[in-house]
């Protein structure tokens, strides 16, 4: 449809954010994620064993790491509806590559901060700029600048697509990220999973894999939700802009 | 030393962020809910 159409045909939503089924949906989803995440709670907290060295302070570990998880999926997802976008300029896919960013983007700054925390513990102090914390943090200010990018003035679609290119040119990070304590020699973050250069990975016990999973689970199960939000908002949001514009002609004329 | 004062704060760190995240969504709801609500006198 195009822009000037669907000025024409704009009405106003209604002030719910969503329709009936809607809301069952966001329903749904927020009571998933709050049972998912007593599970996950019970789980951490509970079930799982205490690491012998860390004692309490591993279980950071549960919530640092799901929170890596859902970011790198939300960047992912970004990268993905960037790609869509480009292809097929229809403006869905770009809420869904904006929304899934600023997910994103607050996900890195819990892994930004817990992973601190950790890190006084575990190796005492707060920062050491190894492979892992450097490229985490460029991942976080590449997602910032994208972000910023759709606060600027102008077109939509010029900054969807100036947007779009940087989706997916940042989303090259994340698997740098992923795989920095593999590549490069880092004496300090914990390969938990396979091998690298100069350390091995230890593996987990059972009930601390289990608590991990469903941990996972959880944000991912919260990711959902809060991207449905984000991309029912959106929809809201253009369409009280497209009725604005309507508006505005009508009162012009 | 049981560290529980680093699980403490790493958590509420995580959680603190998290609702900070979901009331600023539901401020931009909130506003967007008053826009519409002018915008409907507005067009009566």
């Amino acid at each position: 449809m195009s822009m000037n159409l669907e000025r024409e045909n704009a009405a106003l939503p209604e002030s719910q954010l969503t329709g009936t089924r809607g809301i069952h949906v966001s329903k749904i989803l927020f009571g998933a994620t709050v049972i998912s995440m007593l599970v996950s709670f019970y789980f951490i907290f509970i079930y799982a064993a205490e690491e012998k060295t860390m004692h309490a302070a591993q279980k950071i570990f549960y919530f640092h790491v799901s929170s890596a998880w859902l970011a790198f999926m939300a960047f992912f997802v970004t990268f993905v509806f960037s790609i869509l976008f480009l292809i097929k300029r229809k403006r869905i896919y770009d809420m869904y590559a904006y929304v899934s960013a600023e997910i994103g983007v607050v996900f890195t700054i819990i892994v930004l901060t817990t992973g601190p925390i950790w890190a006084r513990s575990a190796w005492n102090t707060w920062w050491v700029w190894e492979p892992r914390l450097i490229t985490t943090l460029i991942l976080f200010f590449i997602y910032v600048a994208y972000i910023m990018i759709r606060q600027m003035d102008g077109v939509w679609d010029k900054k969807a697509r100036l947007a779009a290119v940087f989706g997916i040119i940042g989303f090259a990070d994340v698997p740098i990220v992923f795989f920095a304590i593999r590549w490069w020699q880092t004496k300090f973050h914990p390969i938990v999973f396979g091998n690298g250069p100069s350390q091995q990975g230890g593996g987990m016990e059972d009930s601390m894999l289990v608590a991990l999973l469903l941990t996972i689970t959880a944000f991912t199960i919260l990711y959902a939700y809060l991207l449905y939000k984000g991309v029912s908002f959106e929809k809201m949001r253009i369409k009280v802009e497209q009725y604005k514009e309507k508006l505005r002609e009508k009162m012009e004329q | 030393m049981m560290n529980y004062e680093y699980m403490f704060g790493a958590y509420s760190v995580a959680w603190v962020v998290i609702f900070v995240y979901m009331f600023i969504i539901g401020r931009r709801h909130d506003k967007l809910k008053k826009e519409i609500e002018f915008l409907k006198q507005l067009d009566k």
